[in-house]
């Protein structure tokens, strides 16, 4: 049973927090998404590279490649990817880094998921229209 | 005064580092704690209140208190961390002060999958000004993090050496160069606050406390 059936979303949630992935991947499910769950930055990468999603939700602090180092590898093979940070990190200049560097937007944990969702279809529908 | 004043910079570096990585693991904890609550709320909105799976709830609840758990062990380090500065000296367990500084590190390790332990004795105590002595420790920890190599096994090793309190930081990946240009690093003034002697050493750097 689902909560409520949207236009079916292909999204890619990159987080170092297993808890908060899986949780949050549920949520989404639950709501029509098409959901993929990585917890590292080159598997963000290698995820986009062998599916690519709609929308990315990318943390910004993992091991490996942090987030600003993936959205700049994602934004140099995928362009048209939109991406939106999500991340517990509280630095103004991060959020600044990261919207120069192409993020759709940058939005900081913890997040009501119909805030989450909202700007995912955001997104979705500037990919769209591009 | 000058020297006094960067060494009061080098105790607010060194808080803001710690704050700002706690709070950032904190909003981590909170955005877990926040997730798993929209999921009873959805468990209950998708059977309309009735015949919630016990086990799936059980579920949510164990990682929510974990997850409460997981803050209260990171608001205790902030906690213990914040109060070194009561009293201008004061007297620790060197063991207890290696391994708060190592439990504040452990975000900026995992981030390089990089191993620290810690290796003292649990009955050295140490007589000294404690916010600088704490700042000391752990920004040379942060600094030999910085310069790791992912995967790096770290170790700090605690122990008396001829009545002297020793710290010896081993980071085999960190090059020797950066060992023994330690003694121009900023940290000196705390080195000097604190009459601490350093010696930079092929992979590890020793940080002596001369006795009280």
């Amino acid at each position: 049973m689902k909560l409520h059936e949207k236009e079916h979303i292909r999204v890619l949630i990159a987080d170092d927090e297993v808890e908060f992935l899986e949780t949050l991947g549920t949520r989404m499910k639950l709501r029509g998404f098409e959901v993929t769950t990585v917890n590292s930055g080159g598997a963000a990468i290698q995820a986009v590279k062998q599916d690519t999603p709609d929308v990315v939700v990318l943390d910004l602090k993992m091991p490996d490649l942090n987030g600003l180092e993936v959205l700049a590898k994602l934004k140099e093979d995928f362009p048209a990817l939109e991406v939106i940070i999500l991340t517990g990190q509280g630095s103004f200049e991060a959020g600044k880094e990261g919207m120069e560097k192409g993020a759709f937007d940058y939005i900081m944990k913890p997040v009501d998921l119909n805030q989450l969702i909202g700007k995912i279809e955001e997104a979705y529908a500037k990919a769209k229209a591009a | 005064m000058h020297a006094n004043a960067t060494a009061e910079a080098a105790c607010i570096e060194a808080f803001s580092k710690v704050c700002a990585s706690i709070s950032h693991e904190i909003k981590n904890t909170m955005a877990i704690i926040n997730e798993n609550a929209g999921l009873l709320d959805d468990l209950v909105m998708m059977s309309g209140g009735e015949n919630i799976s016990a086990e799936r709830v059980k579920a949510v609840s164990d990682t929510i208190s974990m997850q409460v758990k997981r803050t209260n062990v990171m608001m205790n380090n902030l906690n213990r961390f914040a109060h070194s500065h009561d009293y201008e000296t004061g007297q620790e367990n060197l063991h207890d002060i290696l391994t708060l500084i190592v439990s504040l590190t452990v975000r900026q390790a995992a981030q390089k999958s990089l191993e620290i332990s810690t290796e003292c004795s649990e009955n050295i105590e140490i007589n000294t000004r404690l916010l600088p002595y704490y700042a000391l420790v752990y920004l040379t920890l942060r600094l030999l993090i910085d310069h790791s190599d992912d995967r790096d096994k770290l170790t700090v090793k605690g122990e008396l050496q001829d009545g002297c309190v020793s710290v010896c930081f081993t980071a085999p990946c960190v090059a020797a160069q950066f060992m023994t240009d330690f003694s121009e690093n900023q940290l000196q003034v705390l080195v000097a606050m604190l009459n601490v002697e350093s010696r930079g050493e092929t992979n590890s750097l020793r940080l002596v406390l001369p006795p009280a």
